[in-house]
């Protein structure tokens, strides 16, 4: 194993989560259980360079447009809000965007449309997956599906190049990929993979290819091409923690240069 | 609480060769330290600067680089 040494750190106060960070246009955002967005240069050692207060009751998601200055949050009061860092005020928006607590983001690269996936709550039968146009200055929803999932959408992502497949992952075992082009929501699904494990985070791992890993840390590639309309692995990897040597997985970040997928996985001994 | 001896987090390539997708084993990346006892929630890379950022339950987000 080749190891990487540490060079610099950026601390919030105790008690406080960051719960995930994202590249930039020129540099890095976060968001923090103190219900920040946090804004930095390459060079952490300076710190935040803008630390902007969220309203989302609690903050779950940012994604960042393409490796863009435009960042989108949203949280469990159902609302998106869209930010450009290059403005003084960097609030754009913030609308209402589904009816529930919102678990799941994604953005398409042009800054077209998002994407928002909702708990399951106690005492109610449905989540959504709804669509939003975020052009101009009133968002438009264009679409909302109900059946797709039973139970919590915990990821949505875009395909790379047709921004109208839609992949989402749930709590239900299932990854599902949607052609929001269809009006119909009976006839949205274009394919379903059954991994039959909650789904923690899924995606595209090339344009042809995605990949589900389970809340259990198991690992699959299935393939979007149409003689794999059954939805079966085509690469199942089983649990990752023997094969990683690693007590949990954190997540999976696609590789820019089309070359595959990063797995980061920690392990305490 | 639990004190572990070990506290590492690993980056694995997962790459297409000849139209399978495999797991570069050998190649992988240690960040040892990592954060702490604490979990860690995400990280990104710039591959053309050779830097990795970690964020962690411990409230921290870390840069991290080859050499030392």
């Amino acid at each position: 194993m080749y190891n990487l040494t540490q060079v610099a750190e950026s601390a919030f106060p105790n008690d406080t989560y960051v719960l995930d960070l994202h590249r930039t246009a020129d540099g890095l955002v976060s968001i923090s259980s103190d219900q920040h967005l946090c804004q930095y240069s390459l060079d952490l050692s300076q710190g935040p360079l803008r630390r902007l207060t969220t309203n989302h009751e609690n903050l779950t998601q940012v994604k960042v447009v393409g490796h863009s200055s435009i960042v989108c949050t949203a949280g469990t009061n159902g609302t998106t809000a869209i930010w450009d860092l290059r403005k003084d005020v960097a609030k754009v928006a913030q609308f209402v965007s589904a009816d529930a607590p919102i678990l799941s983001l994604a953005c398409d690269g042009t800054a077209n449309s998002i994407a928002v996936g909702t708990e399951l709550e106690e005492g109610k039968h449905q989540v959504s997956i709804s669509i939003w146009d975020v052009r101009g200055n009133t968002p438009s929803k264009l679409q909302q599906y109900v059946e797709v999932h039973s139970d919590d959408i915990t990821e949505l992502k875009f395909h790379p190049a047709q921004p109208n497949l839609l992949l989402s992952g749930s709590t239900d075992g299932l990854v599902n990929v949607c052609d929001t082009n269809i009006a119909d929501e009976d006839e949205v699904i274009v394919q379903t993979f059954n991994h039959d494990a909650s789904i923690h985070h899924a995606g595209f791992l090339s344009l042809s290819d995605a990949f589900a890993l389970s809340h259990d840390e198991r690992f699959a590639v299935y393939s979007l091409a149409e003689e794999h309309t059954t939805g079966t692995a085509v690469v199942d990897y089983g649990d990752l923690r023997p094969k990683l040597e690693c007590q949990y997985v954190a997540n999976i970040t696609i590789k820019t240069d089309g070359s595959g997928a990063i797995i980061g996985a920690g392990a305490h001994e | 609480m639990i004190v572990f001896s070990k506290q590492l987090f690993t980056l694995t390539h997962l790459s297409k060769d000849n139209q399978a997708w495999s797991l570069d084993q050998s190649g992988r990346v240690g960040l040892p330290g990592a954060h702490g006892d604490e979990i860690v929630r995400g990280f990104c890379f710039l591959d053309e600067q050779q830097l990795v950022f970690t964020c962690g339950e411990d409230g921290k987000i870390k840069a991290w680089r080859p050499g030392g």
